[in-house]
């Protein structure tokens, strides 16, 4: 179980986020939106333990996500960043296996069964013929599976994903956010993704983390969170909530 | 199933080629000198020391005097420049991947310059006495470079964490600021000024056993000890942050990297003086080969440094017979223009 308690974080002065408290629903996708500055992402770090609360606590499992040594850590949660910035020329399959690290003992290489995680983890991402290819080469599409691929391999319980699908076009959105929910079926995770999109979050999460300056405006599915007066409460914007052959769209302004 | 780019055979074939090119490399040193010497009587020399074969090679027709040239001269200084360039090679190469940044190399942390300043109050203060093969000029370089090292890492920590553009900037400060005091000093001390700026320019003339003694295990051990931080080097590539999520222990791995490669560093730069562009160049031209992964690069850059090092520490002794230029005068007269070579062709290096 992942779990805010209380927690605060201000930039120097800047208060960020007060007091949010979210315990994350086990093996669902949640995602977290709210307008620019919201402190969205602010969250992810503090879950991901790059941040540690100036108030409150991230609670894994019921410790403090610092009392978490590195290695013990990267074995339980896996984060994706925003259109991460590769330079170096490695090999997919390289990438891939980095996410192996925190579980290789000291000075032995990948294991046949580490190969394995990494084979199951490129297929179910789609990306097996692309194993020898260099990460540079890579569309933006690609590379963001890959990194899923990464984090998969990690063998985590929980998936953060920072705004993943920025810059794809609409086609590798869809395919990507579908593909995360079918993976925490498929591999019991629990994931989190800060995501900009209010429809596709509607759409594609099964819980909704609302915030506005900091401050949790509600946590549940998104028929409960999403209602038209919330958004427009939150985003300043009128907005009209409509089903169309079974998915939800979302009209705004007017 | 693809497997990874890192094959261990092709890193053992490629160090199995690269010393043998090395053995190579010190026979033809132990000939080039500013005395000559017949290729025969050389290797037969040098083949009489290598244990179970040395007894089977006759040595007579062979003088003393040649026997000292080969041994105690021209072998130990080749020793010395395969070491030294190596040592310089794989700092180069771990600092580059460490702070993400093409142009970081021993020098930009301040050991280079903490060294040579060392070195310089050394010779004001008559330390050049010998003592169990450590000369004061080797010893106080040394601690000169460890103390730069040490100190550029302390202003570079901003509540407790080592910011690596913070660790760049006081590096850069610290050696400008240990240049311009050893500039001073040598102002104020006119005689001396000849023999500083000559350590300055790196020899490794004066190279023997006993400074091999000392300086080749910390090299060597220093340089292991540096490999075994690949997969970590490796992970940093892909920016700090990625590599705490898949659980590494950041700021411990560049505390290690540092004083590992402070400890390479000045131990070779204490006994041969400042010797550039080999720590920034030779990395950049294996990492042209063989790609970024540390598994390789880092091995393999030593072998490649220290032939690099021989081959001009060869030029040095030969250019300018019977005198001798200093080696770092030739790195950086070739390694300059050839960096520039290299970087307008490949674009990004």
């Amino acid at each position: 179980m992942l779990a805010c308690e209380q927690v605060s974080w201000s930039y120097e002065k800047n208060e960020a986020l007060r007091d949010v408290r979210c315990a994350f629903a086990q093996e669902q996708l949640t995602m977290i939106l709210g307008p620019n500055g919201s402190g969205k992402t602010t969250l992810l770090k503090l879950l991901s333990g790059t941040y540690k609360p100036q108030k409150g606590e991230v609670l894994l499992d019921g410790a403090s996500l610092q009392k978490y040594p590195p290695k013990a850590l990267a074995k339980k949660i896996a984060y994706v960043a925003q259109s991460a910035k590769i330079e170096y020329n490695f090999s997919v399959i390289d990438i891939v296996l980095m996410g192996r690290y925190a579980y290789l003992p000291f000075l032995r290489s990948e294991t046949q069964d580490d190969y394995a995680l990494a084979a199951e983890a490129m297929e179910q991402t789609g990306i097996s013929h692309l194993a020898g290819r260099s990460i540079l080469e890579l569309s933006g599409g690609e590379l963001q599976r890959v990194l899923l691929a990464r984090a998969l391999v990690q063998d985590c319980d929980y998936l953060l994903l920072d705004e993943p699908i920025t810059g794809l076009d609409v086609k590798h959105q869809l395919d990507f956010l579908q593909l995360v929910n079918t993976l925490c079926v498929k591999r019991r995770i629990t994931a989190i993704c800060v995501l900009h999109d209010i429809e596709l979050a509607y759409n594609f999460g099964q819980n909704i983390l609302l915030l506005a300056n900091g401050v949790t405006q509600g946590y549940g599915t998104p028929q409960q969170v999403l209602t038209a007066e919330t958004i427009e409460k939150v985003y300043g914007t009128k907005a009209e909530i409509f089903v169309r052959n079974g998915r939800t769209h979302i009209a705004f302004g007017g | 199933m693809k497997t990874s780019a890192f094959q261990p055979r092709k890193l053992l074939l490629t160090m199995l080629v690269g010393l043998v090119l090395a053995a190579f490399m010190v026979v033809i040193a132990s000939l080039v000198g500013s005395s000559g010497m017949n290729v025969g009587i050389a290797v037969r020399i040098l083949l009489s020391k290598i244990p179970l074969v040395g007894q089977f090679i006759s040595l007579d027709g062979i003088s003393s005097s040649q026997m000292t040239i080969v041994l105690q001269l021209r072998l130990p200084r080749a020793l010395g420049a395969l070491v030294v360039g190596g040592g310089l090679a794989v700092c180069g190469a771990a600092l580059q991947g460490m702070f993400k940044n093409p142009l970081a190399d021993s020098g930009l942390l301040g050991i280079s310059s903490g060294a040579a300043l060392g070195a310089g109050v050394a010779i004001l203060l008559g330390l050049q006495h010998t003592i169990f093969g450590l000369s004061g000029v080797s010893l106080f370089a040394f601690i000169g470079g460890i103390s730069c090292m040490l100190l550029v890492y302390y202003l570079a920590r901003v509540r407790g964490r080592i910011n690596t553009v913070s660790l760049l900037l006081s590096g850069t400060a610290m050696s400008t600021f240990a240049a311009a005091l050893l500039s001073l000093l040598m102002m104020l001390n006119h005689e001396k000024m000849a023999v500083i700026y000559s350590w300055t320019m790196g020899s490794l003339s004066s190279l023997g056993w006993e400074q091999l003694a000392w300086c080749v295990p910390l090299v060597l051990l220093g340089t292991v000890l540096l490999v075994l931080q690949s997969r970590e080097l490796n992970l940093l590539l892909l920016g700090e942050e990625e590599a705490k999520h898949l659980g590494v222990n950041t700021d411990w791995v560049k505390l290690r990297v540092m004083l590992l490669t402070a400890l390479i560093c000045a131990a070779a730069v204490s006994v041969s003086g400042i010797i550039g562009f080999v720590g920034l160049m030779v990395p950049h031209v294996v990492r042209l080969i063989s790609g970024p992964d540390h598994r390789f690069l880092l091995p393999v850059s030593f072998l490649a440094g220290g032939i690099y090092l021989l081959m001009v520490d060869m030029i040095a002794k030969t250019i300018a017979s019977p005198l001798e230029m200093p080696i770092g005068i030739i790195t950086s007269v070739l390694g300059g223009p050839f960096f520039i070579y290299l970087l307008r062709k490949k674009g990004v290096v």
